[in-house]
């Protein structure tokens, strides 16, 4: 899990901080969208930046599908008018694209700040931002437990399929289906929470010092222009 | 009361439970795209996270897990493309949710399934932005697509549905709990494990 995840100082790998702002102006204005006047343009331009993100630090074709849909769906939702009163075509074409629109971006964007960010750089972005530790320690674990939850519960089906205890049965009994695999789930997070808990405190994480970091976390130059360039595409889109 | 702040073996519970009860609210959040699902969105949410919720205020029993544990899923739906607006409604929910707990100091049965019935409401902030902006919304929709379309938009979050919204709510956090209560009791109170 950790190799496939972009190092840090990679030239397109933007600070946490500025993806977090990104994130808020994109997610606001795909949202929010207006459909009328100049507010069309600088909508597809915002919605399109996660996608371009995506290319720009090398996967190339979610990238380039996700741009293709938006546009599409962007298009369906600001061009086309339906003649009449007809249902159908309403609820094919404009219910769709609406949803695309709305969601789609912030869904690529969180995609790209899954993909791209390290927890540490995470913590640390969030902790230069001043945000009480009550906060960022309970984001940490819960990112760094993501994954591991996602294998244990796989293990766990696979051991439930030797008894016997697959999605058959989630259809007959779901009260049953669910308790044979919740249940372990549960009992191994616990555990695995016990073990953790101490592992940390000898490392020393209830302590109360600010800390330092191995990572070197600094707003370079792209980082600038990107947050320039979606202030400046957030203000006019309100302004104007 | 001793012992009663949060620590970091509380701190690491709640980063795993908020996974947890974020894995298992995933799948119908997604299917909450779908307008009419996302009407019973509150009340699936309430049903599915009973278990993980009710293990986490057993586990810690302090103040303030609930809170950081609904926070911090609020906020992450919230950078993730949610509406700002739900923040609004579900931190206080969240808080008082807490608060009817802590009175029970998080071991008196009844006071903890009312404490979840009231945590269950946050969801219901994300469907706010449907109320407020609702005439600048359905005058766009009118206009653009029709009468037709804008009657049918308007039927599925008229004002009238908010107690059903409510109520199925209600229900479903019930059943919830009741589905966790059994559980805990079943293989974790007996296990040692709390």
């Amino acid at each position: 899990m950790r190799n496939q995840i972009l190092a840090h100082n990679h030239i397109f790998n933007l600070d946490p901080r500025i993806k977090i702002l990104m994130m808020l102006i994109v997610s606001l204005i795909a949202l929010t969208g207006g459909t009328t006047g100049h507010e069309i343009v600088i909508r597809l331009i915002v919605m399109l930046i996660p996608a371009l993100l995506l290319i720009l630090v090398g996967k190339y074709s979610i990238g380039i599908i996700c741009t293709g849909i938006i546009t599409l769906a962007w298009y369906g939702e600001a061009f086309v008018v339906i003649e009449g009163q007809q249902q159908i075509a309403t609820l094919l074409i404009f219910v769709p694209s609406g949803v695309i629109t709305r969601f789609l971006p912030s869904l690529v964007m969180g995609y790209y700040i899954y993909t791209t960010t390290q927890v540490e750089t995470l913590i640390l972005g969030l902790e230069r931002m001043k945000i009480p530790r009550k906060i960022t320690i309970p984001i940490a674990v819960m990112f760094r437990f993501l994954p591991t939850i996602k294998a244990e519960s796989s293990a766990i089906k696979d051991a439930m399929k030797m008894r016997g205890i697959s999605l058959r049965l989630a259809f007959k009994k779901p009260m049953i289906y669910i308790e044979y695999r919740i249940v372990p789930l549960l009992n191994s997070v616990i555990k695995i929470g016990n073990e953790l808990t101490v592992a940390s405190v000898t490392r020393g994480l209830n302590l109360t010092y600010s800390r330092t970091s191995i990572i070197d976390l600094k707003i370079r130059w792209f980082d600038w222009l990107c947050a320039i360039l979606i202030i400046l595409l957030g203000t006019t889109y309100y302004i104007l | 009361m001793k012992n009663s702040k949060i620590d970091i073996k509380d701190l690491i519970n709640i980063g795993l439970f908020t996974a947890v009860y974020f894995i298992f609210i995933a799948p119908p959040g997604i299917l909450g795209i779908i307008p009419i699902f996302m009407l019973l969105l509150p009340a699936m949410i309430g049903l599915i996270g009973g278990i993980p919720i009710m293990l986490l205020i057993m586990k810690t029993q302090k103040f303030g897990a609930l809170t950081i544990c609904g926070i911090v899923v609020s906020l992450i739906l919230a950078i993730m493309g949610h509406p700002w607006m739900a923040l609004i409604l579900s931190v206080p929910v969240i808080i008082i949710a807490d608060m009817i707990m802590s009175i029970g100091k998080y071991k008196s049965w009844k006071l903890n399934c009312i404490g979840y019935i009231v945590f269950s409401f946050w969801p219901i902030g994300n469907l706010l932005p449907f109320y407020f902006m609702r005439h600048s919304y359905l005058a766009f929709i009118q206009e653009k697509y029709g009468t037709d379309y804008e009657a049918t938009v308007e039927s599925i979050f008229s004002l009238g549905m908010i107690p059903v919204i409510i109520a199925t709510t209600i229900v479903g956090a019930w059943i919830g709990v009741v589905v966790a209560k059994n559980v805990l009791k079943k293989h974790f109170q007996r296990a040692g494990m709390i």
